[in-house]
């Protein structure tokens, strides 16, 4: 659409013109087009919903256009299937992981073909091990055993074998679609010098990233996506922060990610004394205020997770846990959430949502005995009305609430998650790295709804792999290291910098450290 | 791709020393996968029947163990066919139908020996074509197997009424002597090992590759390039066909003459096979070898019922028990592993 000043337009080498999807009412891409050239890095970037992984999902061959064309070094090709793509030199780290859980990480590597095999043509399994150890020491990934079932890794782990696989087939063109989302940053850093060598070398990178950051540090083009189309594209040099924020929105942000929450109150609503739960963490003790977003943060597998489970009693834990003044025996979800407390999950696919069902019976499922007549029959009138006020409020963007939740993007699902855990009336709200994977625009929603409830009185405990996006939400961000809690920061001691330093060393060097 | 970056490598070393670390402790089932687990438990529920069964009848004889092999071997094919299916996330209700269609075929075709060449080969044909057909209707319609293959049992069954009103009916002599009895060792046992080795070819092959991943996640096997729909297709015609070969032994060896309901105890019979064998109902894990042992456990069951001279009925109350115990370990099996191997979900 708008490349006509750009100086290099000609000679192109993968250009998709004027690409059309639509599933159902849903418009997924109204007229797109993206085009990219060997040894650039080229970043897709846009709100959830805005077209760029699907454009990437036609190139990539897992999703078929309704119209447009596809032309690799000026010819048309077709991309039918995800093996024809990559016949034509097209690999794609997907978004949502494309490994096989119950096969083995040597299993995954070669699915798609190239195992290495014996005479017989039968697959020789320890030559299969030793090339994916040979892939994995190439590109500096350790302590993954290729013997492993890949559904055992943790999720950053099924990331990097995703990867490997992907980048050991060569592709000329590379697409990766979210793919760091659920790394740490050393990985993020770690992919990104790769990434940087295989530009080098000629290959074409799409990278479609939520973080604007890696945008600036990587590419060398950017896309911008709005609506089902290209909005605005150009040379990394054309944008700065704000313009490419303004271009995915289409309006001025309003400062609405940096915006601080509301003072809490001096009542304390949570108290947790000497909670530990085996190896996962051990001897914390926390209060959280009435009104106040409480963060937590540190490196991953320190326990974050767990003891959020903990307090919502899904994983087993011994210690004190007070709400308003009274003791808890948090043994199940069930007492928890009649407590007042709910747990939004990070992974909504599978722990929060029932995928199948529409989104008004997900909204409503929580509190259905709310939307009851006679006590037993559920009256369509008010369940309507009710989940229509919540998709409202949380501005879910969906063709019917009749649709079935799988058919929204990632965002909407979690405003989804976010509005059952908020028709429940809790008092405490536990929200388990659920910006992940995120837009702009949503999570400035999200934070904009998590400073309304904490100004209505509502307690949140935050925990965030982001570390910019805490000190902004929170009042006081708990590190944990070692799988306790290591250090609470608050006032000026509540810096990315302490943040990070405290995630990797335990402690916060020459700066104020305030304990709980 | 040769350099590494140093930051990158301790990264993934932070991250991976904690997992191992917290797995060590976490459970003494640590050092086994769950592939290994799942394999233990039939292998050592055989043993434990099979002492059992020895003990029950007072002394070990090789026509003992000729006869449990021999009843089990049409079960083990049904078999067969069965876990390829629920290796794929499906099951095969019809292999009732289809097996029982074939004793029908063979008892009313295959009377001399020199009916041999023509009709062993087309019951086999039969059989791969009726599976062929479930596969077509499950992938072109997505209709859910349980439905489709519960239609097509009724249909196959009709058929075989058709073919055969009651039961009756013979076989050739000459199939007979060529499936039963002994040479060096029972035939039956050799049958046993030879569908070992077709498995343990099978699982390394592409094919093989491709059955798992179907049954492991149908999306991302679609994103792998695996050919899912043909995949499919294929293990339900190779599920027909088992259940034929199935029905072609039973004739041959345990029955001589044909039934037109002979095949629907084999329905619930495989599943519960299988399911003891430790392949998981939701696919992509679980092994043939698991669904022999479990065949043959069932059998013995019934041996071990007869000798002890219970009513025997007795034996259908303890398979009975024996499914609904082996589905209880394989569930906490399964729980065992997942604390062990928190994923991001559970352990960020």
């Amino acid at each position: 659409m708008s490349d006509q000043v750009d100086p290099n337009a000609a000679g192109w080498d993968l250009q998709a013109l004027d690409m059309r999807k639509s599933y159902g009412k849903v418009t997924a891409l109204a007229d797109a087009t993206l085009k990219a050239r060997y040894g650039e890095v080229h970043a897709l970037l846009g709100e959830n919903g805005a077209g760029k992984s699907t454009m990437c999902k036609i190139i990539s061959g897992s999703v078929r256009p309704d119209e447009g064309r596809l032309l690799l070094g000026g010819e048309e090709i077709r991309t039918a299937s995800v093996g024809e793509a990559m016949r034509h030199g097209i690999g794609t780290v997907f978004q949502e992981l494309s490994l096989l859980p119950d096969l083995s990480v040597a299993e995954n590597m070669f699915v798609g073909g190239g195992a290495p095999r014996m005479a017989a043509g039968l697959v020789d399994r320890r030559a299969a091990r030793r090339r994916t150890q040979q892939i994995f020491d190439e590109l500096g990934i350790a302590d993954i055993d290729p013997r492993s079932p890949a559904g055992s890794l943790p999720l950053a782990q099924q990331q990097l074998v995703e990867i490997a696989k992907v980048i050991s087939r060569r592709p000329k063109i590379l697409i990766l679609d979210e793919a760091t989302s659920t790394l740490p940053r050393q990985d993020v850093l770690w992919l990104f010098d790769i990434v940087r060598r295989l530009r080098d070398e000629g290959t074409a990178v799409f990278l479609i990233s939520h973080r604007l950051r890696e945008a600036f540090e990587l590419a060398d083009r950017i896309t911008v996506f709005r609506n089902g189309t290209d909005a605005k594209t150009g040379p990394i040099d054309e944008f700065t922060e704000d313009s490419l924020v303004e271009a995915m929105l289409g309006r001025e942000l309003g400062g609405s990610l940096e915006q601080r929450p509301p003072e809490p109150t001096p009542e304390v609503r949570l108290e947790v004394r000497g909670l530990s739960a085996g190896t996962r963490f051990r001897d914390v003790s926390l209060d959280v205020h009435k009104g106040e977003i409480f963060g937590l943060a540190g490196l991953q597998g320190q326990g974050q997770t767990p003891l959020l489970q903990a307090l919502y009693g899904w994983t087993r834990s011994s210690g004190e846990v007070v709400l308003d003044g009274k003791a808890l025996d948090l043994r199940s979800p069930r007492q928890a959430i009649r407590a007042g407390i709910a747990l939004v999950p990070e992974d909504r696919r599978t722990e929060g949502l029932a995928l199948e069902m529409s989104i008004r019976d997900n909204l409503t499922l929580p509190t259905l005995r709310r939307h009851m007549s006679l006590k037993t029959l559920i009256s369509p009138r008010r369940e309507d009305a009710f989940a229509e006020h919540l998709a409202r409020s949380l501005s879910v963007k969906a063709g019917s609430l009749e649709d079935d939740v799988s058919s929204l993007s990632g965002g909407n699902q979690q405003k989804v998650m976010l509005g059952k855990a908020l028709s429940a009336g809790a008092k405490l709200l536990l929200f388990v790295d659920i910006t992940r994977g995120v837009d702009v625009g949503t999570k400035a929603e999200i934070f904009a709804l998590m400073r309304r409830l904490a100004g209505e009185g509502t307690s949140i405990l935050f925990y965030s792999s982001d570390a910019t996006e805490l000190v902004s939400m929170c009042h006081r961000v708990a590190v944990m290291f070692d799988h306790t809690i290591a250090t609470v920061l608050e006032g000026a001691a509540l810096t990315e910098r302490n943040i990070v330093q405290a995630s990797v060393s335990g402690r916060v060097a020459a700066t104020t450290e305030v304990a709980s | 791709m040769s350099t590494a970056t140093p930051t990158a490598k301790k990264a993934s070393g932070i991250a991976g020393s904690v997992e191992t670390e917290q797995a060590a402790q976490r459970s003494p089932f640590a050092r086994f996968t769950p592939q290994q687990i799942s394999g233990a438990v039939p292998a050592v529920l055989f043993v434990v029947l099979f002492v059992v069964m020895i003990s029950v009848q007072g002394q070990f004889s090789s026509s003992l163990l000729q006869t449990v092999l021999e009843t089990t071997v049409p079960l083990m094919l049904v078999g067969f066919g069965q876990t390829l299916v629920i290796l794929t996330r499906g099951i095969d209700l019809s292999v009732g139908g289809i097996f029982s269609l074939s004793t029908a075929l063979i008892a009313t075709k295959i009377t001399s020996d020199g009916d041999m060449v023509v009709w062993i080969p087309l019951v086999i044909l039969i059989g791969l074509g009726a599976g062929a057909i479930n596969g077509l209707l499950i992938v072109r319609t997505r209709m859910q197997p349980f439905i489709v293959t519960l239609a097509s049992w009724s249909v196959f069954s009709g058929l075989a009424l058709l073919a055969l009103p009651t039961e009756g009916g013979s076989v050739a002599p000459g199939l007979t002597s060529a499936l039963s009895g002994s040479a060096l060792v029972p035939k039956a046992l050799i049958l046993a090992l030879v569908l070992v080795v077709v498995w343990i070819v099978l699982r390394r092959t592409r094919f093989g590759t491709a059955i798992l991943s179907v049954g492991s996640s149908e999306a991302a096997a679609k994103l792998n390039d695996v050919p899912v729909d043909r995949t499919k297709i294929i293990v339900y015609a190779l599920s027909g066909m088992f259940a034929a070969l199935g029905a072609l032994y039973y004739v041959a060896v345990l029955t001589f003459s044909g039934s037109p309901v002979a095949g629907d105890p084999f329905i619930l019979q495989s599943v519960a096979a299988v399911v003891i064998g430790g392949t998981s109902l939701a696919g992509g894990r679980g092994s043939l070898i698991g669904t022999i042992l479990g065949a043959l456990s069932l059998s013995m069951i019934a041996q071990i019922v007869f000798f002890s001279g219970a009513e025997s009925y007795w034996s259908q109350f303890v398979q009975g028990m024996l499914i609904l115990g082996a589905v209880l370990l394989f569930a906490v099996v399964e729980l065992v592993i997942r604390r062990r191997n928190p994923n991001a979900t559970e352990e960020a």
